[in-house]
């Protein structure tokens, strides 16, 4: 039990590239919400 | 992804947040935290989950580099600070909320954005795993 560990799924070539864009998209769409709960 | 969304830091920061929000909408303004708290919690707040979500995918050890964080300060202060105080007078300029992203930015980094502590497999082998571009 101790050494259950998380499953995820396997490393690919070009991940991180994904992963930046989902991240820069990510904080555009909380910017945004933000802005129009603002408004 | 868990351990990294149940940090104390992370929760204390989502319930400052929130109880902030909480007042507000019951019409209590405190001035100071009213101004500064959600600038100080947003990073925190924000960048917790995006650390939750790359951690899923490239292992637990995985930190965020200090230019992610750079970026989402970045994002953050011109966004709020400079474009929506010129098409909203809802949203005031006001050089102090960088300060506060600035300081969220540093807690984030200084307090959450560790390697946890458990067995799982990490990327590498490099306890402080970060990614740099």
């Amino acid at each position: 039990m101790d050494n259950q560990q998380e499953k995820r799924p396997e490393e690919k070539p070009g991940t991180m590239n994904v992963l930046e864009y989902v991240f820069i998209g990510f904080l555009i769409m909380i910017i945004g919400i933000l802005a129009v709960a603002a408004a | 992804m868990k351990s990294t969304l149940a940090h104390p830091v992370f929760l204390l920061a989502l319930l400052i947040f929130l109880l902030n929000q909480a007042l507000e909408g019951m019409g209590i303004f405190l001035r100071v935290i009213h101004s500064y708290s959600d600038d100080l919690m947003c990073l925190p707040v924000v960048l917790t989950p995006a650390l939750a979500g790359f951690r899923y995918f490239l292992g637990s050890q995985f930190c965020l580099p200090v230019s992610k964080i750079l970026t989402a300060l970045i994002l953050f202060s011109v966004t709020m600070e400079i474009i929506l105080p010129l098409f909203s007078f809802r949203h005031i300029a006001d050089a102090a909320d960088v300060v506060m992203y600035a300081l969220g930015g540093a807690a984030f980094h200084f307090l959450i954005n560790r390697p946890l502590n458990d067995s799982s497999d990490s990327f590498t082998s490099n306890p402080i795993q970060s990614y740099e571009p």
